[in-house]
C-alpha cells in the first residue's frame, strides 16, 4: 500500500494523465457503443427523413467532386422548380464524411460512404465528450470535466440525435458547439489572439454544419455585454472577442448558404453592436488612466450615449431601407410559442417544434436535470469571467429547450457540464481525506465500468484539497457518497434504457412482435421505394406529402414535388390542396404539375398512427393558408366539430383525394376475424364510406401491409370516338377532323412526358 | 474648449509616456484607419458592388485594425500583469497567425 | 488459302455420304427455356469422323448451351463446334464422333440444346388476374443437313396447362402433355414446315439481365463471394393496376405468373450470407442448411409481375480450404464460374471478377466452356500497397447447365501474407514514436523563467517526498528488528539495526536540508517541511522509548508493539497529507 501510494504520488502527473486518457477513451467507447442499438437490432441504415437527404448529398459529393457539389442543381426535387443544393445546404456534414472517406481511400481502406455516414454521429459523440471535458476543465476542474464527459457521452438528450444512422447536422454540430465554447472560454482566459483565431475557426466549422450557429453568435456577445455591465471588462476580453468576431464573421460568410447574412440580418446585429461597443469601451479604458475622473465621466457618458443612440438609429434606418433584414419568423416563434401556429403552420406542423413537456425533460436528462441547478449555484457562488458564460448558457438554453422539443439538444451539453461540476464538487467535499470510503463506494460500482476510474480520480484530487473546512461526520460522508453513486447508477440504467427503447428506431423499418415473442419486421417503406426505383420511368414525378420527399429522393431516386426542405410554402400548399380537393379538382392540379404517381402512407391496416390521414388536417391548414377560397378547414370536420373519417364525416372529407386513396378497396377487407369490413385499426372505427371508386387515378402498387399506397395518375382519356358510320351529319367532315387534330396535338404533348 | 484642452493634454501625455514600439503600432493603426475611411468614402460615392469584394476589403481593414489593437495591448508594459504568460514574441507570433488566416480567407472571399 | 477448298470438300463429302435413319426430337416448353433433345441415328456410306447437327437460325442465335453424347452411354461427352451456315436459315454444328463411322455402320447420338428467349407472350399484356399465354414458333420437321428417313417431334407443354391452339400438320396428335408431329418419312435435307404452338405458361419468365460475380480470395482462409443481380420478368406485361387486395385473395397460389419467391442453392460451406440491395437489407429471406448445399429462400421486396424488375445483392463467405489447393507456392482456385441463382433462369450477361491476393504471379486460367477474358484490372483494398490483380471474365446467355467449375492457377509467396500485419504494426509503432518525440520537444518561443522555477521547485518537492518516504521506512525496519529481537533475544542485532537506521536517517536529514536550502524562497513549503522534521524527531523519541520497552518486555506482540505500530502509521498519514499538499 505504502509503496503503491508513493508511486502514485511520485508520478502523479503521469498517472493523472493516464487516468484522464483512460476515462475519456472509455467515455468515447461507451458513447459509441450505446448508440449502436439500431445497428445491432436492424442494420447499418440511414434513419428518419433529413438524414436521407444528407446521405444523398454526400453520395453525390463523393461521386463527383466538391466544386460540382457546391454547384449542384437538383432537378429531382421541387419539380418543376428544382433546388440549388450547394447554396441551400450546410455542407459541413457532407464535407466531414467526404473527407473521412477520402482519407480512408488514400490509405487503401475502402469503406462504403453509407457506413461512414451511419457511424459518423456516434464517432462525433466521442469528440463531443472530449470537447465537453475541456470546456468543463476550463470552467471548473479536470475532475468535473471527466464527469461532464461521461454524462454527455450517454445523456439521452444528445443520444436522441446521434445514434448510428442518424446522419444529421446536429450530430457533428454539438461537437462544434462545445468545442467553440471551449475555445472561447480558453481565449478569454488567456487573452491570446491565437486562441481567438482557433475559436473563429471552430465557429466556422459550426457555421458550416448547422443553422444553430446563430446561438453562438448571440450568446458570446451576450456574455461580453454582461461582463462589461458587471464591470469585468479586461483587455483579455477585448482581444478574445475582437479576434473571434472579426475572423468568425469573415469565415462564416464563406459558406454559400450563409452568404451575406452576418452583415444583412438582424440575428447577427447584436454581435456587431457588441463589437462596436467594445471598441468604445476599450478607448474609454485607455483614456481613463490618462484623464481626471470628471473629464472621464463626461466623455464616457457623452460618448457612450451618443454612440448608443446613433447605433440604434442607424440600425432602424437600415432595416427600414431593406439593407438589413428584420428578424425572421422562426426567430419570433422562439419568443411567442403561438406565433408559428398562426403565421407559419408549416413550422408548427413539425412535431419537434412543439413546446417541451416536463416529462421529456426528465426523460432526456434524468437526474442531471435535477442536479444541474446545483452546479449552476456553485458557479454563481464562485463566479469568474468564464463562469458567467456558463450561467448565461444555462439560462438561455433552458428557455429555448422549453419552447421547442428540438432545442433540448442545446440544453443537454450545458446540463452535463453543470451536473459534472455539481457531482465533482460534492464528491470532493464528501470523499475528502477519507480515501477508504471512496474505495468502498467504488466496490459497489460494478455495473458502470467507466465510473470507476472517475471515482479514483476524484478521490485523488480530493487528497490535494487544502483542507480546513467544516468537518462532516464519517457516516454522513459515506451515506452521501453511496447515495450519489446510486443516483449515478440509476442514470446509467436510465440512459441505456431510453437509448435502446426510444431512440434506436430507424423509422424506415417498423418492428412488431408476434404472440410467441418472435420479431416481425415490416419493411413496407423500402418495399414501396424500391418498387418506385425499379419499376417507374426514370423521370417519373412522385407527389407525396413533404415528409416523404427526402426518402423518395434518397431511396427511390425519383423526382418529388415537395420535400423536407420546406422552403416554398405555396408549392407545399398546392400539394396540400390536391390532397384535400375532390378527385377531379385534384386531377387538374396534378396534371398542371405533371404528376405521374401519388404516394400516400396509410396505417389503417396495420395500426400505424403516423399516417397521412392523421396528418391530413395540417395539409388542409397549409392549403387553406394559400387558397382560402377553395379549402376551408371547417368543411373537413363533422357536424359536431370533430375530425373523423367515420360515418359522421362530412361529404367533403369523404370525397377528398386523400380519403379516397387511403381507403380505396379498404371496405372489402377485414383486419381481424371479429371486426367488420372496413374497420380502421388506427382510428378504431369503421370508415364512413366503403365503396370508393377512382376515376382519374389507379392503384399502381400497395405494399404488403398496405402501409404505402402508390397511385398512378391516368393519362387523359381520349374523348369517346363516334364511328364514322354512326355520325349523323356526314357532310361536316371538316369540323370534327379539325377538332381531333387539335386534340391529337394535345395528346401528343401529354404522352411524350 | 474643454475638449481641446483635454485632447492637447492627452497628446502631450501620449508623446511623453508611450514606448517607441507602441508608437510604431499606433502609426500602423492610424494608417489602417485612414485606409478604412477611404474605403468607406469610396463605397458611399461609388457603391458597394460587388458586395463581397467590398466586404472583404473593408473587413480586412477592420480586422487589421483590431488585431493591431490586440497586439498593442499585449505588448504594452502597462498590461504586463494581465498578460504575464504572453511574451511580446508570442504576441507577435499570434498576430502573424491571425493575419495569415485573415488574408487567406479574404483572398478566397474576394472572388 | 488452300485450306478452305479442302474443308469444303470434306463437308460436301460427308453431306453426301451420311443419312439419318431415325430422328426423335423432343421440345420441352414447360419453362421459359426451350429445351430440345434429339436422338439421331447417323448412317454413313463412307468413313467419316464427324457429323453435323443442324438448328434453325433463329434458334441457333439464341442458343445458350449444346451438348452431345452417345445415346445410352453414361457420361459420354462429344465435342460440339459451331460450323458455318450450310443454307439460308440454318446453322450446322459439327459433332466429333467417338470413333470414325465406317461405311455402312451407324451411330446414335443424343444432342441436348437449350434455347432462350424465343417464347413470345400473346397477349403481350395481361391484367393481374389473367393467366399468361405464350407461343412457340418452329418447324414440324427437325432441321437436318442430311436426308432423314424417319422422324418425329414431340412438343411438351407444362402439365395441367391449357393448349390454346397449334398448327395442324398431318400426321399430328394432341394430348394433355402437348403435341406430337410425325412420324414423317424420307424428308429431304433442310425441309421446313412452320408450326406455332400457343399455350398457357404461368412460370415467370425471369431473365437476369446482368449478373456481376465477385470472388475475392484471402489467404487468411476466406473466399468472399458477392453477386449483384438484376432480374426482370420478360413474360406478358402487367396491364392496368396492381391491387394488393386481389393479390392477397388470389386463389391460384403459386401458379400466378409472377415471381413471388425462389430458392438459391449455395455451396454447403457458405456462411455469413447477406441479401440486400442499394437501400439496405431485405428482411424476407430464409436459410436452410442441407447436406450438400445451403438453400436460401429469397423473396424479392415485391412480387415480380410481367415487365417489373428488381436488383439485389447476395453475398457469402466460403472457407478457402474447400476451394484453394496448393503445392509449394503454386496455388489453384477451383470454383463455379456461374453458380445457381434460381431454377430455369436465363442470364443475359455474366461478368465474373476474381480478385487474387496481392503479388500473385503467373496467372493461368482453365474454364469449362469458352468465356471472354477482359483485360485485367487492379484494385487496392485494405492495407494494400500495389493493388491486387483482378481477372475479369465475361459470358453471355447462360442457363443452369453452365454451372460448372473453373480453375485459376497462380504463384504466391507465403511471406507476402505477413506484409499487411507488419505494415499495420509499423504504422502504429511510428505513430507512438512520433507522440513520444513530440512530448519531449519544447515548442516555446522564449524561455519562461517562471515556469522553469516552478519545474525546479516541483523537482525539489518530489525529491523531498522521496527522501521523507525513505526516512519513514527506516522506522519500519527498526520495528521489524525489534520483533525479531523478541524471538531471538539477540541484542547486538537490534542495536545494529538501530545504528544502521540512525546512520541512514542522518544521511537523509542532510539531503533534506540541502534540498530545503534551495527551497528557501517558498515560505509555505519550507515551513511544512520543517513540520515534517518535527514529526520525525517525535517519532524518533517514540522509537527510543519503544526499544527500551521491548528490551524489558517478554511477551510477543505486547501492547507496546501495537502502540508503536499505530504511532508509525499515524505519523505516516500525517506526513502523507503534508506531502500531498506541497
Amino acid at each position: 500500500m505504502t509503496g503503491q501510494r508513493a508511486f502514485l504520488r511520485g508520478n502523479s502527473l503521469g498517472v493523472t494523465s493516464l487516468l484522464t486518457f483512460a476515462v475519456l477513451a472509455l467515455a468515447w467507447f461507451v458513447g459509441f457503443a450505446s448508440r449502436l442499438f439500431a445497428i445491432v437490432r436492424f442494420e447499418s441504415i440511414i434513419h428518419e427523413f433529413d438524414p436521407w437527404f444528407n446521405y444523398r448529398a454526400t453520395h453525390q459529393m463523393v461521386t463527383t467532386n466538391f466544386y460540382d457539389f457546391l454547384n449542384w442543381f437538383d432537378e429531382r426535387a421541387w419539380y418543376p422548380l428544382g433546388r440549388i443544393v450547394g447554396g441551400t445546404v450546410y455542407p459541413g456534414l457532407m464535407v466531414t464524411s467526404g473527407l473521412i472517406h477520402w482519407i480512408l481511400e488514400m490509405i487503401n481502406f475502402p469503406v462504403h460512404i453509407r457506413d461512414i455516414c451511419v457511424f459518423l454521429a456516434p464517432t462525433f459523440s466521442g469528440l463531443t465528450a472530449i470537447a465537453t471535458y475541456f470546456l468543463t476543465k476550463e470552467l471548473w476542474s479536470a475532475g468535473a470535466g471527466l464527469f461532464a464527459a461521461a454524462f454527455i457521452a450517454i445523456s439521452p438528450g444528445y443520444t436522441s440525435r446521434s445514434v448510428a444512422g442518424s446522419y444529421d447536422n446536429e450530430g457533428i454540430a454539438i461537437f462544434a458547439l462545445q468545442f467553440t465554447y471551449f475555445l472561447w472560454v480558453k481565449s478569454l482566459k488567456e487573452g491570446s489572439v491565437m486562441w481567438g483565431s482557433l475559436c473563429a475557426l471552430s465557429y466556422f466549422y459550426m457555421v458550416s454544419a448547422w443553422g444553430g450557429y446563430v446561438f453562438i453568435i448571440n450568446l458570446i456577445p451576450l456574455h461580453v455585454l454582461l461582463l462589461i455591465v458587471i464591470g469585468r471588462y479586461s483587455s483579455r476580453l477585448y482581444i478574445a472577442y475582437n479576434t473571434f468576431y472579426i475572423l468568425g464573421t469573415l469565415l462564416s460568410m464563406q459558406i454559400p448558404f450563409v452568404g451575406f447574412q452576418p452583415v444583412r440580418t438582424s440575428e447577427h446585429m447584436p454581435a456587431f453592436g457588441i463589437f462596436g461597443l467594445l471598441q468604445i469601451v476599450a478607448a474609454m479604458q485607455y483614456l481613463r488612466t490618462r484623464l481626471t475622473r470628471s473629464q472621464f465621466v463626461t466623455i464616457f457618458i457623452g460618448g457612450l450615449s451618443v454612440a448608443g443612440v446613433l447605433g440604434t438609429f442607424v440600425y432602424f434606418v437600415l432595416v427600414a431601407f431593406g439593407y438589413v433584414a428584420p428578424f425572421s419568423g422562426r426567430f419570433y416563434s422562439l419568443w411567442d410559442t403561438g406565433y408559428a401556429k398562426i403565421h407559419i403552420p408549416i413550422i408548427a406542423s413539425v412535431s419537434e417544434h412543439q413546446p417541451t413537456t416536463w416529462v421529456s425533460f426528465f426523460f432526456d436528462l434524468h437526474i442531471t436535470a435535477a442536479v444541474f441547478p446545483v452546479g449552476l449555484w456553485y458557479c454563481v457562488k464562485n463566479v469568474n469571467d468564464e463562469r458567467v458564460f456558463i450561467i448565461l448558457y444555462a439560462c438561455s438554453a433552458v428557455y429555448f429547450a422549453g419552447v421547442m422539443v428540438r432545442l433540448m439538444l442545446t440544453l443537454t451539453p450545458v446540463v452535463c457540464v453543470l451536473s459534472g461540476i455539481a457531482f465533482s464538487y460534492t464528491f470532493e467535499r464528501y470523499l475528502k481525506d477519507d480515501p477508504s470510503s471512496s474505495r468502498s463506494a467504488e466496490g459497489g460500482e460494478k455495473a458502470t465500468l467507466y465510473d470507476k476510474p472517475k471515482t479514483k480520480k476524484v478521490s485523488q484530487s480530493s487528497e490535494g484539497g487544502s483542507g480546513g473546512e467544516d468537518a462532516v461526520g464519517m457516516n454522513t460522508k459515506s451515506i452521501v457518497a453511496v447515495v450519489l453513486m446510486l443516483l449515478l447508477l440509476m442514470f446509467v440504467v436510465h440512459c441505456t434504457y431510453v437509448t435502446s427503447n426510444a431512440y434506436s428506431h430507424p423509422s424506415v423499418v417498423l418492428q412488431s412482435s408476434t404472440q410467441s415473442g418472435g420479431r416481425v419486421i415490416m419493411d413496407d417503406f423500402r418495399e414501396a421505394y424500391h418498387w418506385l426505383r425499379e419499376n417507374t420511368a426514370d423521370d417519373a414525378r412522385i407527389m407525396s406529402w413533404w415528409d416523404y420527399g427526402y426518402q423518395i429522393a434518397g431511396m427511390a431516386n425519383r423526382t418529388t414535388l415537395v420535400d423536407n426542405n420546406t422552403w416554398n410554402n405555396s408549392h407545399i400548399a398546392l400539394v396540400g390542396k390536391a390532397m384535400s380537393s375532390n378527385e377531379s379538382a385534384a386531377y387538374e392540379i396534378m396534371r398542371d404539375l405533371d404528376v405521374d404517381y401519388v404516394l400516400i402512407i396509410f396505417g389503417g391496416m396495420l395500426g400505424y398512427s403516423g399516417d397521412d390521414i392523421n396528418k391530413f388536417l395540417w395539409m388542409v391548414r397549409i392549403a387553406e393558408g394559400e387558397h382560402p377560397k377553395e379549402i376551408k378547414e371547417s368543411n373537413y370536420f363533422t357536424e359536431s366539430g370533430e375530425y373523423s373519417v367515420g360515418p359522421q364525416a362530412s361529404e367533403i372529407m369523404l370525397n377528398c383525394l386523400m380519403y379516397k386513396m387511403s381507403y380505396y378497396r379498404f371496405g372489402e377487407t377485414r383486419v381481424g376475424y371479429n371486426q367488420p369490413p372496413g374497420f380502421d385499426r388506427t382510428r378504431g372505427y369503421v370508415i364512413g364510406k366503403t365503396d370508393v371508386t377512382l376515376e382519374h387515378v389507379e392503384e399502381a402498387y400497395t405494399t404488403e401491409n398496405w402501409l404505402v399506397r402508390i397511385y398512378r395518375v391516368k393519362k387523359q382519356v381520349n374523348r369517346p370516338e363516334i364511328k364514322y358510320t354512326d355520325r349523323h351529319i356526314k357532310s361536316s367532315k371538316k369540323a370534327p377532323a379539325k377538332a381531333s387534330n387539335k386534340k391529337g396535338v394535345f395528346r401528343k404533348a401529354t404522352t411524350t412526358k | 474648449m474643454q475638449l481641446i484642452t483635454v485632447l492637447s493634454k492627452l497628446f502631450d501625455d501620449y508623446s511623453k509616456t508611450t514606448a517607441s514600439k507602441l508608437k510604431i503600432i499606433d502609426a500602423y493603426m492610424f494608417y489602417i484607419l485612414l485606409t478604412g475611411i477611404f474605403q468607406f468614402a469610396y463605397c458611399l460615392l461609388v457603391g458597394t458592388f460587388p458586395f463581397n469584394a467590398f466586404l472583404s476589403g473593408f473587413i480586412s481593414t477592420v480586422a487589421s485594425f483590431v488585431l493591431a489593437a490586440c497586439l498593442r495591448m499585449q505588448v504594452n508594459d502597462e498590461n504586463k500583469s494581465e498578460f504575464a504568460h504572453i511574451s511580446p514574441e508570442r504576441a507577435f507570433g499570434d498576430f502573424i497567425f491571425a493575419h495569415v488566416l485573415l488574408h487567406l480567407v479574404v483572398t478566397n472571399f474576394l472572388g | 488459302m488452300r485450306v478452305i477448298p479442302l474443308l469444303l470438300l470434306v463437308v460436301t463429302g460427308s453431306l453426301a455420304n451420311v443419312k439419318i435413319t431415325n430422328l426423335d426430337r423432343t421440345v420441352d416448353l414447360s419453362t421459359q427455356i426451350v429445351k430440345g433433345t434429339s436422338v439421331i441415328s447417323y448412317e454413313s456410306e463412307s468413313t467419316v469422323s464427324d457429323v453435323f447437327f443442324t438448328l434453325a437460325e433463329n434458334e441457333a442465335e439464341k442458343l445458350a448451351y449444346i451438348t452431345a453424347g452417345e445415346n445410352g452411354v453414361k457420361d459420354s461427352k462429344l465435342k460440339v463446334v459451331k460450323d458455318k451456315s450450310p443454307k439460308e436459315g440454318f446453322v450446322n454444328f459439327k459433332i466429333a464422333l467417338p470413333k470414325p463411322l465406317q461405311k455402312g455402320s451407324s451411330a446414335t447420338i443424343k444432342v441436348e440444346y437449350k434455347v432462350t428467349q424465343v417464347l413470345t407472350a400473346l397477349p403481350a399484356k395481361i391484367t393481374q388476374l389473367e393467366n399468361q399465354f405464350v407461343f412457340y414458333d418452329g418447324s414440324a420437321y427437325a432441321p437436318s443437313a442430311y436426308t432423314v428417313t424417319k422422324q418425329k417431334t414431340v412438343v411438351k407443354i407444362p402439365s395441367g396447362s391449357k393448349l390454346q391452339s397449334h398448327t395442324n400438320v398431318s400426321p399430328s396428335s394432341k394430348d394433355s402433355a402437348g403435341v406430337t408431329y410425325g412420324p414423317f418419312e424420307n424428308q429431304e435435307p433442310f425441309a421446313e414446315k412452320f408450326v406455332r404452338v400457343h399455350y398457357e405458361n404461368n412460370s415467370p419468365f425471369i431473365v437476369a439481365t446482368n449478373v456481376e460475380r465477385l470472388i475475392e480470395i484471402s489467404h487468411w482462409g476466406n473466399i468472399a463471394v458477392e453477386e449483384k443481380i438484376e432480374i426482370i420478368h420478360r413474360g406478358a406485361k402487367l396491364d392496368g393496376p396492381f391491387s394488393r387486395l386481389d393479390y392477397q385473395m388470389d386463389r391460384r397460389g403459386g401458379k400466378i405468373p409472377a415471381l413471388q419467391k425462389f430458392k438459391t442453392v449455395l455451396p454447403a460451406a457458405a456462411k455469413d450470407i447477406y441479401y440486400r440491395d442499394v437501400i439496405g437489407n431485405i428482411s424476407t429471406s430464409d436459410v436452410q442448411l442441407r447436406k450438400s448445399s445451403v438453400d436460401v429462400e429469397i423473396r424479392p421486396r415485391f412480387p415480380l409481375f410481367g415487365g417489373w424488375k428488381t436488383t439485389y445483392i447476395l453475398g457469402y463467405n466460403l472457407p478457402s480450404s474447400e476451394h484453394l489447393y496448393s503445392k509449394g507456392i503454386n496455388y489453384g482456385l477451383k470454383m463455379k464460374l456461374y453458380d445457381h441463382i434460381m431454377d430455369n433462369l436465363v442470364v443475359e450477361k455474366l461478368a465474373v471478377k476474381i480478385v487474387l491476393p496481392e503479388t500473385a504471379r503467373n496467372v493461368k486460367l482453365a474454364t469449362p466452356y469458352s468465356v471472354e477474358r477482359r483485360p485485367d484490372e487492379s484494385i487496392a483494398t485494405y492495407l494494400d500497397t500495389i493493388g491486387r490483380t483482378v481477372i475479369v471474365l465475361q459470358k453471355d446467355n447462360l442457363v443452369d447447365s453452365h454451372i460448372q467449375p473453373f480453375t485459376v492457377y497462380y504463384d504466391f509467396d507465403y511471406h507476402n501474407l505477413l506484409r499487411e500485419p507488419f505494415l499495420a504494426s509499423a504504422f502504429f509503432f511510428l505513430l507512438f514514436l512520433l507522440i513520444i518525440i513530440y512530448s519531449h520537444l519544447d515548442f516555446t518561443i522564449v524561455s519562461d523563467p517562471a515556469k522553469e522555477a516552478r519545474d525546479q521547485a516541483q523537482g525539489n518537492i518530489d525529491e523531498i517526498q522521496r527522501l521523507v518516504d525513505k526516512r519513514l521506512r527506516t522506522y519500519d525496519h527498526v520495528a521489524e528488528a525489534a520483533r525479531q529481537y523478541k524471538s531471538s533475544r539477540d541484542e547486538s542485532a537490534l542495536n545494529g539495526a538501530k545504528a544502521k537506521a540512525d546512520n541512514v536517517r542522518a544521511e537523509l536529514n542532510d539531503s533534506i536540508s540541502r534540498v530545503l536550502a534551495s527551497l528557501k524562497g517558498q515560505q509555505d513549503v519550507y515551513e511544512k517541511v520543517l513540520d515534517l522534521s518535527k514529526y520525525d524527531s517525535q517519532l524518533k523519541d517514540a522509537e527510543t522509548n519503544y526499544l527500551a520497552a521491548v528490551k524489558r518486555s517478554t511477551t510477543k506482540d505486547g501492547p507496546e508493539d501495537k502502540a508503536h505500530a499505530t504511532k508509525i502509521s499515524e505519523t505516516r498519514v500525517r506526513s502523507e497529507s503534508i506531502l500531498t499538499s506541497l
